[in-house]
């Protein structure tokens, strides 16, 4: 230890008081800071949406799809089981009541007034717009031929209602267009609620739809506890009635729970496992103080980059930080025991400086590493956890030297350190004698653990990145399934220079479809609410030419019913998507875009789509691509993990080299265990394939794993080191063993890896780190 | 939605033959309701005026009906122009002059479903079916009724402004008023009942 002189420890301890003081300020601001963003700009969320990855490849889409997907982001539906028709009523209106009794839910409008606002936006097109049935229907016959069916269809109850007068559309063109919009689904009505029929297993289900519109965000908390309220009151009230739901409201609130559930277990338990450590070793009230403080700090200044950085914080994010808990509790308990050694807390600093500072940096490394993904999810826990061990680094440095150790208690940990260290030292005694036995036993359990990664394999599945319980999932696929919904994850994506052209081509891909002539599919396409200019030229050319010429239908179907009839107009221009996207439809319609000389739109798919080969169809028509969200998610994770594979590989080889370094013979020692404490990790964790999540637990590992090692690197295996290593690991066990125990796939992963990768670095390293005969005399003399 | 005015008619024919009462609204409605019940089959013909918001006349035409409860409903129109479409629990069945059988344009989809459904309901006399999709108000006795049905939703409001329909003993007057403001008149003369045997007509 380096002696100061009188004047240097002078000039110390002004500095020290600076830092210090501006440490503090920093804090302080920093806390007036995160009160004020929480007050006012509410920022923690749970918008499952903004977790979702971008494709960097090809933003458009990725903005396109999230359009899509947002669609179910305003409004609820649930399905009431209703084979008994009198109970299902009651039980529909029941709950409608309980749901639209909130202020936040209002009735949902869009479906009850469709009808008239498809009227109104096709009234001046009318004659223009053919639907496939009529055109036919124009084609084949002569005018005498359509004027004579349409003279009889005035007498016929059954014909198709007229939206139009009789004066606009004589042959009700436009109720037949009207008619061929309107989708394949069995869509029927009793007293007011939509009903749904469907034969399943053998049997004809009923379900009435019940729906509200959100008129605050999903990710509302207060949104969010009225609809669940509505639900549970509804489910007591009615025990035996079966519902499913859907919408991004269930999700989201599913997801707030989860977190907060999460949130409260990581936190509260690394927190209170964390107190009584230091109580238990230090039996004073002042450790623990520092312990609190450290903490409190970390997750202050978390806080406030997260949210200079991201403005708003995911609540998954705040559930994974939580384990900064015990990632901070390890430094300061690592300078803790310092102190104790040294004899104050300014020594300790000066002694630990290099290890604290390799712990910080290489614990952020880790970390940071997460901030390459496309995941923001990932990206957020990435700056909030390095943040937080570089707020726990920052407060021990600065407040190092007010940490005082008085003479009387010096010797307290020491006792609890010489306890412990007996215990353990009974523990690994016999391994240390039998070193061969164990080196074979341990190469064994590589090799098993590698044979499970190998058995394993990978797996990057998108049900990883949910975040929804299994039940809501299915939930919600059978509402899309039992009202068609289009699919969110799959569909055609088409790109043109023009709207004419984009009309074009949706034309081209809708003839394609139509040519597989398979029952069970349908699509939604924009060009089915807006035909192609050209279409709506030679549709209007062939209602003139057959029906208003001179020796058109109209003629002779009103010298037939013996009077005057007026000449309906006939349109001067032609409907565009712009339109469309101008009236109030177009949040019905598949989305369209435009930007600069770029137009895009979708064609979702509804229904069976087994059994056609689209991403073969789609290469057909130029500018059309299949979009299968699901595999390009995949298929992106997948390529995440190989190149954090690659990294943590990289990561290893440098660590190797700089060990080597640094500490010469004693770096195999750092290394083996660590390695042998992943490959166990991955092992145990990967039954089901490795996944992204997997691999960059391991980066974790390393970083906190590494301190392990170091602590050993100086005198082996001794009462200090075991203790120190035993707390630092200890505090990381209990957070991400906490976490391990999510419901969340990504947190689970984590949790898991981290935890076992931890406690195998805690108990093998020791194995690698014979003690030192007599540092071990010393440690006798002293107890 | 796919529907036709067509169920709409038959389910109104239906309420001919309701015997005497005295009470309104509710306690009328489900007075009528029951006692349409009581009847088996019934003939009739009938005369139609529909007219159309531009035409300075009305076009008129004129046919027969006739239903068996449980089983069909016939309508024939014979004047000006000749067509015959049958109901049945299994679906609809239309044929044109020449006798020549085609699925009327359109209906065969879900408008079909909804008409066979309808129509039985109202057969075996529950009004339940018919308010699935129209509100329903009557006034008067059950000598000298009068119903309004308006549409429950704002889809068939969209084509269908309210159904009116009044008569005594069986339904004499139908009205139905469109939104694109065309409307249909017809006038029904019942010519042959044939009632339940009492013992079943209160079950």
């Amino acid at each position: 230890m380096k002696i100061h002189t009188a004047p240097t420890i002078k000039a110390h301890g002004t500095r020290n008081r600076t830092y210090a003081l501006l440490w503090l300020l920093a804090v302080c601001a920093c806390a007036l800071f995160c009160a004020r963003q929480i007050i006012i700009a509410q920022p923690f969320h749970s918008n499952l949406l903004e977790l979702l990855p971008r494709d960097e490849r090809n933003p458009a889409l990725h903005e396109l799809s999230v359009l899509l997907a947002s669609r179910f982001q305003d409004k609820l539906l649930v399905l009431v089981r209703s084979d008994e028709r009198a109970q299902g009523l009651a039980q529909a209106q029941d709950l409608q009541a309980r749901l639209l009794a909130s202020a936040r839910l209002s009735p949902l409008s869009a479906g009850a007034g469709l009808q008239q606002e498809l009227q109104e936006l096709y009234r001046p097109f009318s004659q223009q717009l053919l639907s496939a049935e009529s055109r036919q229907w124009l084609q084949n016959h002569s005018p005498a031929e359509l004027a004579e069916q349409s003279y009889r269809e005035l007498f016929n109850p059954v014909a198709a209602p007229r939206p139009y007068s009789f004066g606009e559309d004589p042959f009700n063109l436009g109720g037949r267009w009207l008619a061929s919009l309107v989708p394949a689904i069995k869509m029927q009505e009793y007293q007011g609620f939509p009903l749904v029929e469907v034969k399943r297993e053998g049997r004809l289900q009923s379900w009435l739809l019940v729906t509200a519109k959100l008129n605050a965000s999903p990710f509302e908390v207060a949104v969010q506890e009225d609809v669940t309220g509505a639900i549970r009151s509804f489910h007591s009230a009615w025990p035996e009635a079966q519902l499913l739901t859907s919408g991004m409201v269930f999700h989201a609130a599913a997801g707030t729970e989860q977190a907060i559930r999460e949130i409260r277990t990581v936190g509260l338990g690394s927190t209170l496992a964390i107190i009584a450590l230091v109580l238990l070793v230090f039996r004073r009230g002042t450790p623990l103080l520092a312990v609190m403080l450290t903490m409190t700090i970390a997750y202050l200044l978390a806080l406030t980059v997260s949210l200079l950085v991201f403005g708003r914080i995911h609540i998954i994010t705040l559930a994974f930080g939580s384990t900064l808990l015990g990632v901070a509790g390890d430094y300061v308990l690592h300078f803790l025991i310092g102190s104790q050694r040294e004899g104050s807390g300014s020594a300790a600093r000066h002694h630990l400086r290099y290890a604290m500072a390799i712990g910080a940096l290489t614990g952020m490394g880790a970390y940071l590493l997460q901030f390459i993904t496309p995941f923001p999810g990932l990206r957020q826990m990435a700056i909030f956890c390095s943040a937080g061990i570089f707020g726990a680094w920052m407060t021990v440095l600065a407040l190092a030297p007010y940490y005082k150790v008085g003479p009387a208690t010096q010797r307290m940990p020491l006792l609890a350190a010489a306890v412990f260290y007996r215990l353990g030292k009974r523990c690994y005694q016999p391994f240390w004698q039998r070193s061969r036995q164990v080196g074979i036993v341990l190469c064994a359990t590589g090799v098993v653990a590698l044979l499970g990664i190998s058995h394993g394999g990978v797996n990057d599945a998108v049900v990883n990145l949910n975040t929804s319980p299994k039940a809501l999932l299915e939930n919600e696929q059978e509402v899309q399934q039992l009202l068609q919904q289009p699919s969110v994850s799959q569909f055609f994506y088409v790109e043109a220079d023009s709207p004419g052209q984009l009309l074009d081509r949706t034309q081209a891909l809708g003839e394609q479809l139509a040519a597989l002539q398979l029952p069970g599919l349908q699509w939604q396409s924009l060009q089915h609410y807006v035909p192609a200019a050209a279409q709506q030229l030679a549709d209007r050319q062939l209602v003139i030419e057959k029906l208003y010429g001179e020796q058109g239908a109209l003629k002779l179907l009103c010298h037939t019913l013996g009077t005057q009839c007026p000449q309906p107009p006939v349109p001067m221009k032609l409907l565009t998507p712009d339109d469309v996207a101008a009236s109030s439809l177009a949040g019905l319609l598949p989305p369209m875009q435009q930007q600069g000389s770029s137009w895009r739109t979708l064609v979702t798919l509804s229904g069976d789509v087994q059994g056609a080969d689209l991403a073969a169809l789609a290469q057909l028509v130029e500018g059309v691509k299949l979009v299968n969200q699901t595999e390009d998610l995949s298929s992106l994770l997948g390529r995440y993990r190989a190149s954090v594979s690659e990294i943590l590989l990289a990561t290893l080889v440098l660590l190797m080299v700089g060990l080597g370094l640094r500490y010469r013979h004693h770096s195999w020692r750092m290394l083996t265990p660590l390695v042998l404490a992943m490959t166990i990790a991955l092992g145990c964790a990967a039954m089901d394939g490795i996944t992204l999540f997997h691999v960059m637990a391991l980066l974790l590992v390393i970083g906190i794993g590494l301190d392990t090692a170091v602590f050993y690197t100086e005198g082996g295996f001794s009462a200090e080191s075991w203790l120190a290593s035993s707390l630092a690991c200890g505090t990381s066990i209990i957070a991400f063993g906490l976490l391990s125990l999510s419901a969340v796939p990504v947190l689970h992963q984590f949790g898991l890896i981290i935890l076992i990768g931890i406690m195998g670095c805690w108990l093998l390293t020791p194995l690698f780190f014979r003690p030192d005969p007599e540092l071990q005399d010393a440690t006798a003399d002293r107890t | 939605m796919r529907l036709r005015f067509l169920p709409f008619l038959l389910i109104l024919l239906t309420f001919a033959g309701f015997t005497r009462g005295e009470q309104a609204d509710e306690g009328l409605l489900a007075q009528l309701s029951a006692r349409s019940q009581t009847i088996q089959s019934l003939q009739g013909h009938f005369e139609q005026q529909k007219t159309i918001a531009v035409l300075p006349v009305p076009i008129s035409s004129t046919g027969r009906f006739s239903f068996d409860q449980g089983k069909e409903v016939v309508w024939e129109t014979l004047v000006p122009v000749q067509s015959r479409l049958k109901l049945t629990p299994g679906g609809i069945d239309f044929a044109d002059a020449n006798g020549e059988r085609k699925p009327p344009a359109q209906a065969q989809q879900a408008g079909a479903d909804i008409v066979a459904r309808i129509f039985m309901g109202v057969i075996s006399g529950e009004l339940d079916s018919l308010q699935d999709y129209f509100t329903l108000s009557a006034s008067g006795t059950a000598d000298d009724w009068h119903i309004q049905l308006v549409p429950r939703s704002a889809n068939l409001s969209a084509y269908i402004t309210r159904i009116e329909l009044d008569g005594g003993e069986f339904t004499e007057h139908l009205n139905i008023i469109e939104a694109n403001g065309d409307k249909t008149y017809i006038v029904f003369t019942t010519d042959k009942v044939m009632r339940k045997p009492a013992a079943q007509a209160t079950p």
